[in-house]
């Protein structure tokens, strides 16, 4: 599992901080990036197995980001991952290719390794 | 020297009448302008000049003598009219001069009268010279005259050629006929007046010397009418030609009278008798044409009814043709004119495209023949005109007389065949003349042309509409692309998704440290473990009452926007079974599942539907204390679903059931001290469930177990 890497773009320090660690725990290897714009800059250089996108970011948000992605061809799943969960915000995220939608309060960290590790 | 009086009284007369003909001509033409009135006087008084002289020949009454000096007289009034004539001719100018030239001229004058009457150095006497014929004896005092007579000649020039420099082109063109005119007229007057008498004594010349002023006469009323029709060159070269017809015709007739006169009468008649046979020849020749027109006139008015005007008809069609754009509009006012005009009684219009034949226009409605397009491509390859009568027999005769056409006309623009247009026979039963054919000719070329013209124009409007649609379609695309991405920003912005977002960031946070505390941490004290875990319950319980509370918040508000799809239950249920397990297990319950592997379809919003059977999955739950089991069922009837989720934890007291579905109502039992929530979730399952259109029902007894049952509508995604 060493060689699974997982990306989390989010803005919030702390969010990011506290899932990285979460992941890690599962033994997973994890990368950040605080805005979409690094995200983008870090796919250049790494191939991630999945990469958990935040929407609401400063510079390149999260739809602006799954574009890009889109566009480059980017190898990996999406997953969408946030606080927002507004249908509409879900229906766009799911048109511009998003893998999976997680609504991040919704799972407690125990199903979120357990989801992704379906996932992966 | 002696001319023959019949020589001066055919100078004399003539150019009497033509000058008061000239002045007569001129003052009508503008009674009210000046210039018009000062020539007036002018010419009157060159008529007057001619009337004096011509009585000084032939003394009727008075003297020679009395008339000569009333020669003199009246050209010196003359004179300085025509200086003061030259200061406004053509345009006034010189105001200040008009003084000097008013002295001067009054000067003049009296000159000629102080030297004429009061002395004898003018005229000194006028005889009868039996050499000479009538002469007149002149002295110094004439001499005189004529310096004092050129100064005012001169000033008079002077003016013209000053008013050149102010003249427009056409206008100096004009002037120098005038000058050349009065300077012509100034030198036979001085030759034949001045010259001649004081170097050969010779008077004989004076009458002549009065025709000099028609040059001045005709000259100016040239300038003055500047009538278009006045053509000097025309003019000119017809008086030369009708003078040549008239010395033709007067030598043919003083040859012929006295030869054919001796033969007939056998006696030689005088040429006399040849003038009058001369003048009526001559006003023959000239009213022949204004009769021949007249009687050609009245004779086609009843015979010749169908005539029309050729050169009228091709410049209505020319009208047409340049204003007409649009195709159909050209065809049909082509055929107008063809009609009524030409009397064709029938018109038929063909536009050729790219080897398609389609039909442009016909007249009458109705009366095109089949064409195709062996037949078409036939006739237009003779790339002429086509007169069925005249055709001989053979396959084009054939062609024409199935369609039943009379005439065959090709549209050819250079290279371009553009079209063919068919006439039918005339309406009056006549055939087609020379002069139709011709003009059909002359029309083809400019219609081809034209015609292109049109379709050009109809193409290019196509082309802007197409054009026009396409921009229209674009605009829309991009605006309705705009505003779905100005709604999503919005979605942003709002206050559920903000707040949403404001408060779970923390709370997920601290659940997420909490979380990781326990889980990385192995050798934890058990106080610390346990405070860890009642923070990180507290923190979950947090999490789902600010869910809870921005659902409620989302249906209050009316916000909720349903998205509606084609939700199959079972999987759903399977799906939320599956995130409960752990905290099944744990409180060791038990999913049941009773339903079968059929399609439980139905069109709703697969969220809500979720958020509700969790809110009905977690109560049941929470109703169990130890271990239990939650039974599902999902049943078709009719055209519902019904989903019943059953539990066999405490029940629900009768009296509490109506408090059930409320706000804040909670049920005061033993177990909810520890359950999670403010009472919120089954008024939000009541609410979805209203907004789904559907109906929720409680069975419960206490003690035994609690039943909810949901039933949803199936609605057949319309096809």
């Amino acid at each position: 599992m060493t060689d699974v890497k997982i990306l989390i773009v989010e803005d919030d320090e702390k969010t990011r901080k506290i899932y990285a660690d979460i992941l890690r725990t599962g033994g997973y290897e994890v990368d950040t990036a605080a805005d979409g714009q690094e995200g983008l800059e870090k796919l250049k250089n790494t191939i991630y197995s999945l990469i958990l996108l935040d929407i609401m970011m400063p510079k390149v948000d999260g739809l602006q980001f799954l574009t890009a992605f889109k566009n480059n061809n980017n190898s990996g799943k999406v997953v969408v991952f946030t606080n927002l969960s507004h249908a509409t915000i879900v229906e766009e995220a799911k048109k511009l290719g998003a893998d999976d939608f997680i609504v991040k309060s919704d799972m407690n960290p125990d199903k979120l390794l357990a989801k992704i590790k379906n996932m992966l | 020297m002696i001319i023959p009086d019949w020589i001066k009284i055919l100078i004399i007369i003539p150019t009497i009448s033509a000058n008061i003909f000239l002045a007569l001509l001129v003052f009508y033409k503008n009674p009210k302008a000046t210039i018009n009135r000062i020539f007036f006087l002018i010419g009157f008084l060159f008529g007057v000049w001619g009337f004096c002289l011509l009585l000084y020949e032939f003394p009727l009454m008075l003297t020679s003598r009395f008339w000569i000096e009333a020669t003199y007289v009246s050209v010196s009034i003359l004179e300085v009219i025509i200086l003061i004539f030259s200061f406004i001719f053509p345009k006034p100018i010189f105001k200040r001069a008009r003084v000097w030239a008013a002295f001067y001229g009054l000067f003049f004058i009296i000159l000629t009268i102080y030297l004429l009457y009061f002395t004898n150095y003018w005229v000194i006497d006028v005889i009868r010279d039996p050499k000479r014929g009538l002469q007149t004896i002149l002295g110094g005092g004439y001499l005189v005259w004529t310096i004092a007579i050129w100064g005012v000649i001169g000033w008079s020039i002077i003016n013209l050629i000053a008013n050149i420099k102010h003249s427009t082109s056409t206008q100096r063109i004009q002037l120098k006929y005038f000058i050349f005119g009065f300077f012509l007229y100034g030198i036979s007057s001085t030759i034949l007046d001045v010259v001649i008498p004081f170097a050969w004594m010779d008077t004989g010349l004076f009458s002549i010397s009065v025709a000099g002023s028609l040059f001045f006469s005709l000259a100016t009323t040239y300038v003055i009418l500047k009538h278009r029709f006045l053509d000097i060159q025309l003019i000119t070269s017809r008086i030369v030609a009708y003078i040549l017809l008239i010395l033709t015709v007067a030598a043919i007739y003083s040859m012929l009278v006295p030869l054919l006169s001796t033969f007939i009468l056998s006696r030689a008649l005088p040429v006399q008798f040849a003038i009058f046979p001369t003048i009526i020849t001559f006003i023959g020749i000239f009213i022949f044409n204004p009769l021949r027109m007249f009687y050609e006139n009245a004779t086609s008015s009843f015979l010749y009814k169908d005539q029309y005007n050729i050169g009228e008809v091709l410049s209505n069609l020319s009208k047409v043709m340049a204003v007409t754009l649009e195709p159909q509009d050209l065809t049909s006012q082509i055929s107008t004119i063809l009609q009524e005009k030409v009397r064709v009684s029938r018109v038929i219009f063909v536009r050729i495209h790219e080897k398609d034949i389609s039909l442009m226009y016909v007249f009458p409605q109705g009366s095109q023949p089949k064409f195709n397009e062996n037949d078409v491509a036939l006739v237009l390859g003779m790339k002429k005109i086509l007169i069925r009568e005249e055709m001989e027999e053979g396959s084009i005769r054939k062609i024409l007389d199935e369609w039943d056409v009379s005439i065959a006309l090709p549209l050819i623009n250079g290279e371009n065949v553009i079209g063919l247009i068919l006439l039918g026979s005339k309406s009056t039963g006549n055939i087609y003349f020379a002069k139709d054919i011709q003009m059909f000719e002359v029309v083809s070329s400019e219609l081809a042309i034209a015609f292109e013209n049109t379709l050009r124009f109809e193409q290019v409007k196509e082309f802007n509409i197409t054009l026009e649609k396409e921009v229209s379609k674009q605009t829309r695309e991009l605006r309705e692309a705009n505003k779905h991405l100005m709604e999503l920003d919005k979605l942003k912005d709002n206050f559920i998704s903000v707040t949403s977002h404001e408060l779970r960031t923390p709370l997920t946070i601290i659940r997420g440290n909490l979380w990781l505390i326990l889980n990385k941490y192995k050798n934890l004290e058990s106080e610390i473990t346990e405070r860890v875990r009642d923070s990180m319950q507290s923190s979950e319980h947090l999490i789902s009452l600010v869910s809870d509370i921005l659902d409620l918040s989302a249906i209050e508000g009316g916000k909720i926007n349903l998205n509606i799809s084609k939700t199959n239950v079972s999987d759903i249920l399977i799906e939320i079974e599956e995130g409960f397990n752990e905290i099944a297990s744990k409180n060791g319950i038990k999913f049941i599942n009773k339903f079968t592997d059929e399609k439980y379809d139905l069109l709703t919003d697969p969220e809500r539907l979720g958020t509700i059977l969790k809110n009905l999955i977690t109560n049941a739950i929470n109703s169990i204390e130890k271990s239990g089991e939650i039974t599902v069922v999902i049943e078709k009837k009719n055209s519902n679903i019904s989903v019943s989720i059953s539990d066999n934890g405490i029940g629900i007291k009768g009296e509490d059931i109506p408090k059930l579905f409320t706000k804040f109502g909670r049920l005061e039992t033993s177990l909810n001290a520890n359950t999670k929530g403010v009472g919120l979730g089954l008024y939000i399952v009541k609410k979805l469930m209203d907004s789904l259109r559907g109906e929720i029902r409680v069975d419960s007894v206490y003690g035994k177990g609690s039943t909810f049952t949901l039933t949803l509508p199936i609605v057949e995604e319309k096809m």
